[in-house]
């Protein structure tokens, strides 16, 4: 009996943390790293729900992510004018995601002016990967 | 009856060999189509891989063989609205896109699949592929078939909603079938 229930013990003690690190595995070494940067100049700590409503609210341009990439991360969008297939954004089903510095930081000039017609903040991009890191 | 039996045998050899020559004939027509065919289609496009990266995210990565020199400067040095888009990127990758844009451009004695572009060239040329006087002419039974019904551009954009190959810059009128356009999108 004592063994049995030290045997689940000890199941506990390994699957627990291994679910966690299941969770927190789709950041990468590159996002991790960007985002220590960004709290830098960030003005608090990144907060998941701030970078999902970010991400998703439309602008008075009528404009949001969701415009190309979709309204799910885990699915493949198209680009609102030209139709061209964009790859799922989740690093869960597309691993290829938040792993180079230089994409990331295009992608956040260019889609961050068109969207909200301006650069984005520190906060907003800190947000936005954070939340994106988990997905 | 034995005399009969041996005409219809040369008969039969003969027919013979006419039907072997036919097959032959045929089959020799039907490789050498082939070989023919693997030759002109050959891909005449291989875009460069940075180059594919940046801008083949968005839109087609046109050749860069479908516009003049000047075209492609105008559009790399106005990137931040590009056609109402935001295509900027750093410094370092836009010299060098510009580069291979500037190095492969439209100019003549190029591709003489693609000289039709040139033609009537204005000093001034537009950015716009669709634009070219060259481009313009060579659809024009296109064109006629949309007057009046405003497409607009996009109609025309991308490319391969009609040139299924042009990815590999094959824009051979002989490649097209029917039931293409923006409708099959």
């Amino acid at each position: 009996m004592i063994g049995q229930s030290s045997n689940a013990l000890l199941k506990v003690l390994i699957l627990v943390p291994l679910l966690l690190t299941a969770v927190v595995m789709q950041a990468t070494e590159v996002s991790d790293a960007m985002l220590e940067e960004f709290s830098v100049e960030a003005t608090g700590p990144f907060s998941v729900q701030a970078g999902l409503a970010t991400w998703s609210a439309p602008q008075p341009n009528g404009r949001s992510c969701e415009s190309c990439h979709g309204e799910s991360l885990f699915v493949t969008g198209s680009h609102y004018k030209t139709g061209e297939l964009i790859e799922p954004m989740a690093p869960s089903v597309n691993p290829e995601r938040l792993t180079e510095r230089r994409k990331i930081n295009k992608w956040f000039l260019r889609n961050c002016k068109w969207t909200y017609g301006r650069v984005c903040t520190a906060q907003e991009k800190g947000d936005i990967l954070l939340w994106l890191s988990q997905q | 009856m034995k005399k009969v039996f041996k005409m219809q045998e040369q008969v039969n050899s003969t027919a013979q060999i006419i039907g072997a020559a036919f097959l032959s004939a045929v089959l020799l027509f039907g490789v050498g189509g082939i070989i023919v065919y693997g030759v002109e289609n050959e891909p005449v496009y291989q875009p460069d891989e940075l180059y594919e990266d940046e801008c083949g995210a968005c839109h087609y990565a046109y050749p860069p063989g479908l516009l003049p020199v000047s075209s492609w400067l105008g559009i790399m040095q106005n990137l931040e609205d590009h056609f109402e888009d935001n295509a900027e990127t750093d410094e370092e990758t836009a010299t060098y896109v510009s580069n291979y844009l500037v190095e492969n451009a439209l100019k003549p004695g190029q591709n003489a699949k693609w000289s039709v572009l040139l033609r009537n060239m204005p000093n001034d040329p537009p950015l716009r592929i669709v634009e070219l006087p060259g481009f313009q002419q060579a659809h024009e039974s296109e064109l006629e078939l949309i007057e009046g019904v405003d497409l607009g551009w996009d109609f025309f954009s991308p490319c391969e909603d009609c040139h299924r190959q042009a990815d590999q810059g094959l824009f051979d009128k002989e490649l097209l079938s029917g039931g293409y356009g923006p409708t099959s999108r």
